[in-house]
């Protein structure tokens, strides 16, 4: 099988299944936590 | 850093974690820089020839010395997310300020896409060489943002710390190749007595290679944007970012003279990675593959660094309602700004498959050199509201006004550089902010908390 090609492909695939886990913990993150909590980051203050 | 110590309860305040030192500081401002040495800069050298490139290099490199005492001192007193969007928050207001924020994220944003076109490419060449014509590259600049926008995602620890490696090694790169032409032999590898000529254009080429000198240090301010996840922002921003200029003052001193001895101003000028190329004109066939992977490595610890820096000014934008509030959430287990990762990611592939990387370079160099005409002015204020003594700064730059002089003259030098090569685009993105200024005043600052903007514990500014 030519590297090339199969190397496209699995770049293709794992960039995928990238932004899908990172998109699906976020919606995690929004479904378990209020964001007010989320959003109470101050500037300044710890 | 366990997840159990860093995970956010609900009923506290959450917060970005204060976990980073001074190498990390170092690794973000040298990392985002340094693919500058590899390419970019000798497009300075079509403008003005060798000399010219020279030149360019060190009146550059004054700018950004200024850059850096100035942008240390100010943070150093500013421990904030944002950098310069923060401290034009402080320091002259809004409507300055939400245009600084702009200029970070666009500058960043479009470096970052950038970057990761510079690795589709150079994985391109590669299958090219060994015989693949038929080639795509754009798997290979997604899967490059998609893993950068992970490490960020999961925590800036581990983002700085690989970058840190990489651009340690990227450096390293550089130093051999310097070595390795023997430069304490002139005439056995490096021939600058055959190779340079007197300036080709005269002093006007010159001041249009001013633009192209940038490449050497373009990104280093960015090392503020780390001073909410500091231990200590008094010491390790100063310190990061004065230790990181001098690495690129080394770097670029290195490059030019490498790169000059082996290759006439003709070539140099449009190469694509001049420092690969030095490498295959040593005959060193370690040589070239160290500097392929220093290649690599910088580009892809550029482009961690620029979705570091990109994600906190908009996460600091949008925590003071200058953008939708929603985007300022952090991840209650990673102590991320995940939102604003996420968001901006769409925006940096869309560019990067473009192809078109002279735009895309121009509109975040240009966004950038904004940034530097507002640091002349913002610390020329900060000095008059808030003079020595008045309030506790970690590192005080020396002979001001002077930095903040040479600063607007060098920015005023630089635009009219832009505007001989570039004076469409230059006019373009001008248009760009004033559109996004008019938008900001007229429709989203009724949004902003007016009270809530002056965050520090300073005192009532002078004579206010």
């Amino acid at each position: 099988m030519n590297f090339w090609p199969w190397l496209s492909n699995a770049a293709w695939g794992i960039s995928i299944l990238i932004f899908a886990w990172i998109l699906i913990d976020a919606f995690r993150v929004h479904r378990d936590y209020d964001d007010d909590f989320l959003m109470s980051s101050t500037e300044g203050k710890e | 850093m366990s997840d159990a110590a860093g995970m956010a309860q609900q009923g506290e305040r959450i917060a970005l974690l204060k976990v980073l030192g001074p190498i990390h500081v170092w690794a973000l401002g040298v990392g985002i820089v340094l693919v500058g040495e590899f390419m970019g800069w000798n497009f300075s050298v079509a403008k003005g020839g060798a000399y010219g490139s020279l030149i360019a290099c060190w009146i550059i490199g004054l700018l950004y010395t200024c850059v850096a005492m100035i942008d240390s001192e100010v943070t150093s007193t500013v421990a904030a997310a944002g950098g310069q969007y923060t401290q034009a928050k402080h320091i002259i207001g809004p409507l300055m300020a939400f245009n600084v924020g702009l200029y970070l994220v666009m500058a960043y944003t479009m470096l970052e896409a950038a970057d990761a076109l510079v690795v589709g490419d150079l994985i391109k060449a590669v299958a090219i060489d060994s015989g693949y014509a038929d080639f795509d590259s754009r798997p290979f600049t997604l899967v490059t943002i998609a893993f950068l926008a992970l490490l960020n995602y999961r925590g800036v620890f581990v983002t700085l710390t690989v970058n840190f490696v990489i651009t340690a090694v990227a450096f390293i790169a550089i130093v051999v190749l310097f070595l390795g032409v023997a430069p304490w032999h002139p005439g056995q590898t490096l021939i600058h007595r055959e190779l340079l000529t007197q300036l080709p254009y005269g002093w006007l080429g010159v001041v249009a290679a001013l633009q192209f000198g940038m490449w050497y240090y373009l990104g280093i301010e960015g090392t503020c944007q780390a001073a909410e996840e500091v231990r200590s922002a008094g010491r390790s921003i100063p310190l990061g970012t004065m230790c990181g200029m001098i690495t690129l003052l080394v770097a670029a001193a290195m490059t030019w003279y490498v790169a000059t001895g082996l290759m006439p101003w003709e070539y140099l000028g449009q190469a694509v990675t001049p420092l690969y190329d030095a490498a295959r004109l040593s005959g060193s066939k370690s040589l070239q593959t160290l500097l392929f992977v220093g290649t690599l490595f910088s580009a892809v610890a550029s482009a961690n660094g620029c979705i570091n820096d990109a994600s906190r000014a908009w996460f600091s934008m949008s925590r003071d309602r200058y953008m939708p509030m929603w985007f300022g959430a952090v991840h209650p287990r990673y102590r991320t700004p995940y939102r604003a990762i996420i968001f901006l990611v769409p925006i940096a592939i869309s560019f990067a498959f473009t192809g078109l990387l002279d735009q895309v370079i121009t509109f975040s160099i240009l966004s950038g050199l904004l940034g530097y005409t507002f640091m002349s002015i913002n610390i020329v204020k900060f000095r008059r509201q808030w003079p020595l003594g008045s309030i506790n700064r970690g590192y005080i730059h020396p002979f001001h006004p002077i930095p903040a002089i040479v600063l607007a003259i060098l920015c005023i030098a630089t635009y009219f550089a832009t505007y001989l090569g570039y004076g469409t685009s230059l006019l373009s993105i001008m248009a760009f902010y004033i559109m996004a200024s008019i938008w900001f005043a007229l429709h989203r600052y009724k949004y902003v908390k007016r009270g809530d903007q002056f965050t520090m514990d300073w005192p009532r500014p002078k004579n206010y």
